[in-house]
């Protein structure tokens, strides 16, 4: 079992709300690896501001839909 | 699994058989015979060259077998792949600073070169496999 952030997100599904984008494709429009996406969408990697801001941006949507800091 | 991360883990089986070669080449050979008399000096650049000779190669195989990974990797860079590098980094960088003392101590102390030759290559290579350790655990659990 791998070590979890406190940071939980939507990713997963919306990739699939995104007319199921592909992983590599996301991994694509951000500019990094489809590894690092994997490692990010399982909660395994917290991505810098940058990233997550683009992971955002390539779904349209704000960074609190993609990316939530529980209480 | 990405390219780098393939690298790494036949960085680190890499080191795990040139440390053991080294052992029963060197290291076997105490108890038999004075140590002055232990020729060390070949068998330890033979193991140097032999380890970054073993990672190109495996990079190379990795590269072919996987371009995909390789390609991707390289247009991109990654985040990710930075961090998990300056960490490991940072730990072994710390880890060589504690461990040379000793063999710095040996010098002041006038301990036989065979000694002092081996305390500082067992540093580099323990701080070395434990750099490739940390990686393998942090691309593989996270951090």
């Amino acid at each position: 079992m791998g070590k979890e952030t406190k940071i939980t997100n939507e990713i997963r599904r919306l990739r699939f709300e995104a007319s199921e984008m592909t992983q590599a494709e996301l991994a694509r429009q951000v500019g990094v690896t489809r590894q690092t996406i994997i490692a990010v969408e399982q909660g395994r990697y917290s991505p810098s501001l940058e990233v997550a801001f683009k992971i955002a941006r390539a779904f349209k949507v704000p960074l609190e839909t993609v990316f939530q800091f529980p209480e | 699994m990405s390219y780098l991360e393939k690298i790494n883990l036949s960085a680190l089986v890499g080191m795990a058989l040139v440390l053991a070669w080294y052992g029963s080449q060197v290291l076997s050979q105490l108890g038999n015979m004075p140590v002055e008399d232990i020729r060390y000096g070949k068998v330890m650049i033979i193991a140097i060259i032999g380890h970054v000779v073993f990672v190109v190669g495996a990079a190379i195989l990795i590269g072919i077998s996987d371009h995909k990974n390789l390609k991707e990797e390289a247009e991109q860079g990654d985040e990710r792949d930075r961090k998990i590098e300056l960490k490991a980094d940072a730990v072994g960088g710390n880890v060589l600073s504690a461990l040379i003392v000793p063999a710095l101590v040996m010098l002041m102390m006038d301990v036989q070169p065979f000694w002092v030759a081996n305390a500082l290559f067992l540093s580099l290579a323990v701080t070395a496999m434990l750099s490739f350790v940390i990686k393998a655990i942090d691309y593989r659990r996270g951090f």
